[in-house]
């Protein structure tokens, strides 16, 4: 049952899309594609005549890139800051492509070569030696055996010698299995591609070497540069979240252009009357947002049992996006100071978030 | 469908043999375009070719076709407005217009060529375009915007108008069938036009002109074939009035001077952000010529790969080399997205996809650095050329304007000199400012022989400026070679500046507030002014970006100065001076918290820059700035841990300001004074500080010159002379008076006055002769040593 679990892949959620896409099908499809290119990129842009929504904003041609990408030998590699939607994108195209989005590795510090590679269980192994029984493939062995996308996410996560076991596997695009006998080995069938997501810039992220670079085409996925349109995403994502809780104080839209605003200024470096702000440390994406108002909306409901103003998102912003660095606290300081007072003399959400973002910082 | 049937309508009445009409729609610098014009003229053979231009061009015309003249060139009109301004307006021409192909044609077969648009000078071609812009005669922005295009973008799947453009049309070049293509460019233009008002054709000026170009048309109609090639937005226009059988042409303005100039692919292109026709006229230019080559489609496959393996080897040359497979990746993606688009062949937006998704391996911002390589690639380098009877260039008209205005004698180009009364003459300032504009340009008309100099601060009493000047054809080559930056002076000066802005952002001087400021300065004393207001929101985000405490505090008192300044530095009050000046101290009291974290180096620095802060707000008889904003600082700082002579300064100003006790400053002396110290230098610390300060505090409040004459009587001897360099160093703060004074105070303490202590050395004149002899006698042995170096080195480095 769909509803006893958080969040269904994305085949399982637009599986009715996916059907009405195949059926209306015609054009060309690369060999161990589902559906073909043009269809693909109406899965993820939308097409109104087959009522296939759209899923992701701002950048068409981005789009058009990854499937083209995908298409030849090149693996495809999605960087940006994070809270972008690089994963949904991955998801999405890999739903698309191969029918699945399930083959997954999710890279982190503990990530071995097995992994990535293939592992043994190890009873049957113990019982009956190495067999093709006792393999336990890894997610890009199942994806080279069945042609499909397999993902890697947060692949700099990984220790720099793992990611390297990716080099010659993007390469050869084959795995050998020696322990089953000499040449034995598994080469991808058509289809299989590998996308990744990767984090350049956070702490505690390994270096990519340029002999894995080179064998993935880059993609950027930068934040939403409509104001408006980030605002409505915002708080759709915010009503999202609150729907299964009993009480929720409705989320004005006054507030949410505080919100939406604070992380635009934040994250550009300028506001929408053009003044220069110091852009902290901390990452202020969408998703942030989305968090800073979704904790702030539950402070609201469960704690002050009141409406939610600009005090709550001022709180918020402190514990949720400016952690513990001492830097970034003298930058909010700044910019509730010289941006959020001045605001917030005609503004009555503005005026709540300068006091309770002033009284915060002085803790 | 109603808007279908009357697309219909007016794309079969684009042309009527039996009439004699042929309305060819297009879009300014189109190959496409051109493509099929030369298709209709070779078929029709006309008898008139009128063009979509400023009547008064047609006199410009054999010039045009002059067999010397090369495109890119440009006709530019010199149009004098009401207010006595002038203005410059463009008419680009490349070797692959319409326009251009269209006279080219036309001529081979006799026919009678004109423009037909209204003058030049009239202002209906300047009713929709803002000041700061250049002028455009040959303006298609409705091709880029509105809601029919982005909504055709959308359902095709293109992200803008001109990607629309290019997959709709451009993919069409060398198609035989002229007819039907441009049969789809006037349904495609006349959706565009349905999509605007009346009311906005009105406004926008376009009315007049369909008038007036349907009033020509309508004068030669019926005298054989005529060909008559308009901007697609028009045509739909010029059918009706044929239609009607009528037209009433407006009453026209006078006509303007206009000149045929060399144009070169740069400026083509600069102006595209104004609706100057394609971008990257390189590219456009590219499939032209292969079109014309291959007299018909050009190959797409070949153009793609020639493109793509001549940006590598571009790159290659320019030392940015990207690999063999790279490319192959580069022309393979851009197969892959021009097949998924639906286009014959890769296209600009499919080749610069496909590079970016080779060639990018990393995070990127949205100004991509391999795109805008290869866009300036695709935009190409083309200079045109002009026969030499073609007359000169705005630019140059217009110094020559100024300087008879200023009463400059240029009639020959002998060496002459002018004094300027700059301080009490507006006009001999005005003169003043057009001599530096031109020192600016670094044009060699002028140079300031004698004069106050404000960016060095230096004999800024002076009132008058002393000016050598002569003007000469070096003066004319140079401002023809600047004409790109501008038509008139003030423009070139302004340009120049954005140039040199974007020279330190090349070198890595992003940071360099001081070097921005002294760009600001140099156009302030050319007289740009109001102008100037881009340069001062840079040096304000530079400031809050990049300001360190020492440089920010200089750029507070450099900005502070221009604000109180009148005459040659004086700044217009539209320049928000004040604005940016409360910003830079703004963010002064933000770095206020890092002096806590001073570095030795870095010392000196701070406590001059928190000495010239103080003195800036203690002589702030207006109140600009709030001052307890700075006051409250500086007791932050107190409190952390800083170094001694930091600390010294703020509790200085702290005491000052009565945030403080004098107490905490006496017990941070004495903490210091008698402290253990690893150095014995950083025991006077704090009374640097305070000396460096506010020294006034010694003799306000005897209690801290008591600590101090105590400390210092307490030493002993080897103590004292360890840190006597010191001392002295910091003393060196005080001016003459204020020594005199300390020195009494001392004096009175010790029972006595200054002039007793006053050390008088007498020296007899045999001891002069014996260090006369002793210094003969070092010298020798020091060149017999090859030592001499040793004593001449510190004045001959």
């Amino acid at each position: 049952m769909v509803d006893d679990i958080q969040r269904a892949p994305a085949e399982t959620r637009y599986a009715d899309e996916l059907d009405r896409l195949v059926q209306a099908d015609t054009d060309p499809k690369p060999k161990g594609w589902h559906l073909s290119p043009r269809a693909v990129r109406r899965f993820i842009l939308g097409d109104a005549a087959l009522d296939v929504s759209q899923k992701f904003f701002g950048d068409d041609p981005l789009v058009d890139r990854c499937i083209v990408s995908l298409m030849g030998q090149q693996g495809l590699m999605l960087v940006g800051e994070p809270g972008t939607a690089k994963s949904l994108l991955s998801e999405l195209l890999s739903a698309a492509i191969s029918g699945t989005s399930t083959l997954v590795v999710q890279g982190s510090a503990g990530v071995i070569e097995d992994h990535l590679r293939y592992g043994w269980n190890y009873a049957v192994l113990l019982a009956e030696g190495p067999s093709e029984r006792a393999l336990v493939p890894s997610p890009l062995l199942s994806a080279m055996r069945g042609g499909q996308i397999a993902r890697i996410e947060e692949l700099t996560r990984c220790a720099p010698e793992v990611q390297d076991a990716m080099i010659s596997l993007m390469s050869e695009k084959t795995i050998a299995i020696p322990e089953l006998g000499p040449g034995v080995e598994h080469r991808a069938a058509p289809g299989f591609n590998v996308i990744g997501t990767a984090n350049l810039r956070d702490r505690g992220v390994h270096d990519m070497s340029s002999a894995l670079k080179r064998r993935f085409n880059f993609e950027t996925v930068l934040p939403i540069a409509d104001a408006a349109f980030e605002k409505e995403l915002v708080g759709k994502q915010v009503a999202e979240r609150m729907a299964d809780h009993p009480v929720a104080p409705q989320v004005g839209q006054d507030v949410l252009d505080v919100v939406v605003a604070v992380f635009r200024d934040l994250r550009t470096g300028t506001t929408a009357e053009g003044a220069s702000v110091s852009v902290p440390n901390s990452v202020m994406s969408t998703a942030e947002a989305v968090n800073v108002a979704h904790a702030a909306v539950l402070e609201a409901a469960y704690l002050d049992g009141g409406p939610l103003t600009g005090g709550h998102i001022a709180r918020q912003l402190r514990g949720v996006v400016f952690k513990d660095d001492p830097e970034d606290a003298r930058k909010l300081r700044a910019y509730v100071e010289q941006i959020a007072k001045p605001r917030g003399k005609s503004s009555r959400v503005w005026s709540d978030f300068y006091k309770s973002a002033k009284a915060s910082l002085s803790d | 469908m109603t808007d279908q049937r009357h697309f219909e309508a007016i794309r079969d009445k684009l042309f009527q043999p039996d009439r004699g009409l042929y309305v060819v729609p297009i879009r300014h610098h189109s190959p496409a375009c051109a493509w099929a014009v030369r298709q209709l003229i070779a078929e029709v053979q006309p008898k008139h070719v009128l063009i979509e231009g400023p009547t008064d061009f047609t006199r410009q015309i054999p010039l045009l076709l002059h067999p010397e003249t090369k495109p890119p060139v440009a006709i530019v009109s010199l149009i004098t407005q009401d207010n006595d301004t002038r203005l410059a307006a463009y008419y680009p021409f490349c070797a692959h217009s319409p326009e251009y192909i269209a006279l080219v044609e036309g001529q081979k077969f006799g026919a009678q060529l004109s423009f037909i648009d209204l003058p030049a000078a009239d202002k209906s071609f300047r009713n929709d375009m803002p000041q700061d812009q250049p002028i455009l005669l040959s303006d298609d922005r409705h091709f880029n915007s509105g809601d029919y295009i982005t909504a055709l973008s959308k359902k095709i799947g293109c992200r803008d108008g001109f990607e629309l453009w290019d997959h709709l049309f451009e993919s069409r070049l060398g198609d035989p069938d002229w007819k039907t293509f441009l049969q789809d460019v006037c349904i495609y233009c006349a959706g565009i036009r349905s999509t605007t008002t009346a009311a906005e054709i009105e406004r926008t000026g376009d009315a007049a002109r369909e008038a007036h170009m349907s009033a020509a048309l309508l004068d030669v109609l019926g005298n054989g074939p005529v060909v008559v090639v308009v901007g697609g937005f028009h045509a739909p226009a010029l059918i009706d009035a044929v239609e009607a059988g009528k037209a009433k042409s407006p009453k026209t303005s006078d006509t303007a001077d206009s000149y045929l100039i060399r144009y070169g692919f740069a400026a083509m292109d600069a102006l595209t952000g104004y609706g100057a026709g394609l971008p990257q006229p390189g590219y456009y230019q590219e499939l032209w010529q292969r079109a014309a080559s291959a007299d018909g489609t050009p190959a797409w496959r070949e153009t793609a790969t020639d493109l793509i393996s001549g940006f590598a080897a571009k790159m290659r040359a320019d030392g940015q080399a990207f690999s063999l497979p790279a490319q192959v990746e580069a022309l393979r993606a851009a197969e892959a997205l021009a097949l998924l688009r639906g286009r014959p062949g890769a296209m600009r937006h499919d080749l610069i996809d496909g590079i970016r998704t080779s060639l990018v391996k990393g995070e990127v911002s949205r100004n991509e650095v391999w795109t805008e390589r290869f866009l300036l690639y695709l935009r190409g380098n083309s200079l045109g050329d002009v026969p030499a009877s073609a007359g000169s260039p705005p630019l140059v008209e217009d110094a020559r304007r100024l300087a008879r205005k200023h009463r400059l004698d240029i009639s020959d180009s002998a060496e002459r000199r002018r004094k300027l009364d700059i301080r009490r003459n507006d006009r001999h300032l005005e003169a003043s400012r057009f001599l530096h504009a031109m020192t600016l340009l670094q044009s060699n008309f002028a140079r300031l022989d004698i004069g106050p100099d404000y960016l060095t601060n230096t004999r800024t009493e002076l009132l008058f400026e002393e000016w050598t000047y002569n003007w000469s054809p070096v003066v004319e080559g140079r401002l023809i070679e600047l004409s790109a930056l501008g038509d008139r002076v003030a423009a070139a000066c302004l340009g120049y500046l954005t140039r040199e802005v974007a020279r330190l952002d090349d070198e890595g001087k992003r940071q360099d507030i001081s070097a921005l400021i002294e760009l600001f300065g140099r156009g302030l004393l050319a007289g740009l002014g109001a102008d100037l207001d881009p340069f001062l929101n840079r040096i304000s985000d530079s400031i809050q970006n990049h300001g360190t405490f020492g440089s920010t505090a200089r750029a507070l008192q450099w900005l502070h100065f221009i604000a109180q300044s009148a005459g040659p530095m004086g700044a217009p009050d539209s320049l928000d001076l004040d604005g940016v000046r409360q910003a830079a101290y703004q963010r002064l009291i933000f770095l206020c918290d890092d002096l806590s974290a001073t570095p030795d180096e870095e010392v000196r620095e701070r406590l001059d820059a928190i000495r010239l802060v103080n003195e800036l707000l203690r002589n702030d008889a207006d109140e600009c700035f709030d001052r307890a904003l700075f006051d409250d600082a500086m007791n932050r700082v107190a409190q952390g841990n800083v170094p001694p002579q930091i600390l010294g300064a703020v509790l200085a100003i702290c005491v000052v300001a009565g945030l403080r006790d004098e107490d905490d400053l006496i017990i941070a002396l004495q903490g210091r004074f008698n402290g253990a110290s690893l150095d014995e230098p950083s025991r006077i610390g704090v009374l640097e500080g305070i000396l460096h300060t506010v020294p006034a505090l010694l003799w306000n409040k005897p209690a801290l010159l008591d600590v101090v004459d105590d400390f210092l009587q307490a030493l002993d001897e080897a103590a004292f002379l360890q840190i006597l360099p010191h001392l002295r160093l910091a003393f060196t703060n005080l001016n003459p008076r204020e020594t005199d004074r300390l020195a009494d105070l001392l004096a009175r303490r010790h029972g006595g006055r200054a002039t007793d202590f006053t050390a008088v050395q007498t020296i007899s004149e045999d001891d002069l002769q014996r260090g006369l002899a002793i210094e003969a006698r070092l010298r020798d042995q020091m060149q017999a040593d090859s030592l001499l170096d040793w004593l001449t080195a510190g004045a001959n480095p």
